[in-house]
């Protein structure tokens, strides 16, 4: 069980934050090309998943998995993306999105006077935050060679 | 005989909750008093920098735009509301959730325009102006643009572009602080050019 | 009911003072700024015994044939001044302390007027009405 990456990115498509703990491979592309991509199909994901919804829905887009990790999401009304990847074993990484919001962002990044909004993050006192975090959740354990 | 403050029992605590960064983090009480003094403060140095009631009530309105624009990411992580359908339903969280949240009061809301797309809260108390009496000379300054800043700045990060503006104030001899709100557009997604 | 209230400053110099308008109004100038002496010299008996438990209010600091003269001493060393008719004699202490109390107050909301800067004349109209409040009624 494992966390391989995270990715915060603003309304307009910009990536706010990257930061990645267990990631085996990488895509083969430049970071940028790799963000615009990421962006692109989360987008594309969301308004599919609105339309064919047979229901009203109230959080749309939420996970994806592949036979290999599993890609969860976070959205608030104001624009703001949260994409963690894991391996399988999590079933659900809301909850840690949410604290990463919650308590890590909002208050070390949003707050901060000299941090402008919508802009990268530069801040490393939220990088270290965030890594003492994802390194204490319970579902963070060394890289199982499988995956 | 000993001599009490006696205006101790009109002083309103507000409560500032930590989050919990750490286990440790309590609960933190801060004098509202203190909040309206340094909101004076800044008030009148503002008019003393700028000497003009006009500019300074647009420094004061860009000012709570940025405060604005941060302050929506904390109230949507605290308060966890999803978003909102129409105009009366982010009038309701607005008086009800984020005023309480932030200064402690719940405005009520009136006078919907007949397209529902305009409406005005009633504050029967606005803590901002708690001891503040406008001299003479500062007829024209309106002393809460801050409040409009913030709304406006708030309201644009969700996706509305609204216009705030006070139509009562307790401070010029009305006997209510009324502040107007009106709907004028969505703000749309612009996608990054290149996708889709 | 007072005939004249007055609002001194640290440095003795009048911040507000508000009389019965019928009279002459100098004299009651003349009385408070005498009166002053009498405050000083209350103050500086207190400070030598250092007591725990200041005492704000000076009480009857000298009476006239027509008046008699309350004080009261706020920790910041602002005095208030209230001359009171010498014929109401229904004025007991406990209602003059109480005066004196809602005069302080209304002075400390008067601080705490972002507009108000400490050391001017007192122009606010809360203060006034209250003032005016424990003025006789002259008709």
């Amino acid at each position: 069980m494992t966390i391989h990456n995270l990715y915060i990115f603003e309304r307009g498509g910009r990536c706010l934050f990257y930061s990645e703990w267990h990631r085996r491979r990488g895509p083969g592309i430049p970071q940028e090309e790799e963000f615009k991509l990421m962006f692109g199909m989360l987008f594309s994901l969301r308004s599919f998943v609105a339309k064919m919804s047979p229901t009203d829905m109230r959080d749309g887009f939420v996970a994806f998995h592949t036979s290999k990790y599993r890609l969860h999401y976070l959205e608030t009304p104001s624009g703001l993306r949260l994409v963690l990847n894991t391996d399988l074993g999590v079933p659900s990484a809301r909850e840690a999105l949410q604290h990463i919001y919650g308590n890590l962002f909002v208050e070390l990044v949003v707050k901060n006077p000299l941090c402008p909004p919508r802009a990268p993050v530069q801040s490393l006192l939220f990088r270290q935050r965030l890594d003492a975090f994802v390194r204490s959740l319970p579902y963070f354990g060394p890289r199982n060679p499988q995956n | 005989m000993s001599r009490q403050g006696g205006r101790g029992t009109e002083s309103k605590k507000m409560y500032w909750y930590l989050p919990f960064i750490s286990p440790s983090a309590s609960l933190q009480l801060m004098n509202s008093e203190l909040f309206t003094l340094t909101y004076g403060a800044l008030v009148t140095q503002l008019c003393k920098d700028y000497e003009n009631d006009d500019d300074v009530n647009k420094q004061l309105d860009k000012m709570g735009y940025n405060i604005g624009v941060r302050l929506i990411e904390d109230f949507l992580a605290r308060s966890n509301v999803g978003r909102c359908h129409d105009f009366r339903e982010t009038a309701d969280v607005i008086a009800k959730i984020a005023f309480k949240m932030y200064l402690g009061i719940t405005p009520s809301i009136t006078n919907w325009s007949p397209g529902g797309d305009e409406f005005s809260l009633i504050l029967e108390n606005n803590p901002l102006v708690d001891f503040v009496e406008l001299p003479d000379n500062h007829s024209t300054l309106i002393y809460s643009n801050l409040l409009c800043g913030v709304l406006r700045g708030a309201l644009e990060m969700v996706q509305m572009a609204v216009d705030v503006k006070f139509v009562q104030d307790t401070l010029k001899g009305d006997s209510v602080t009324e502040i107007r709100m009106k709907f004028i557009r969505r703000i749309e997604d612009n996608l990054p050019a290149g996708e889709e | 009911m007072a005939v004249c209230i007055a609002v001194i400053a640290k440095e003795n110099y009048p911040l507000y003072i508000r009389s019965v308008p019928t009279e002459n109004e100098l004299k009651f100038h003349y009385t408070v700024h005498t009166s002053l002496d009498v405050v000083d010299e209350k103050i500086s008996a207190m400070g030598k015994a250092l007591v725990d438990q200041r005492e704000l209010y000076l009480g009857l600091l000298y009476p006239t044939e027509d008046y008699k003269v309350y004080g009261y001493v706020t920790n910041s060393k602002v005095k208030f001044v209230m001359v009171v008719d010498s014929s109401n004699t229904a004025l007991r202490d406990n209602e003059i302390r109480s005066m004196f109390r809602k005069l302080h107050n209304s002075y400390t909301d008067i601080m705490c007027n972002p507009f108000y800067n400490p050391g001017d004349r007192i122009h606010s109209r809360a203060f006034d009405t209250m003032v005016n409040s424990m003025m006789m009624q002259v008709c």
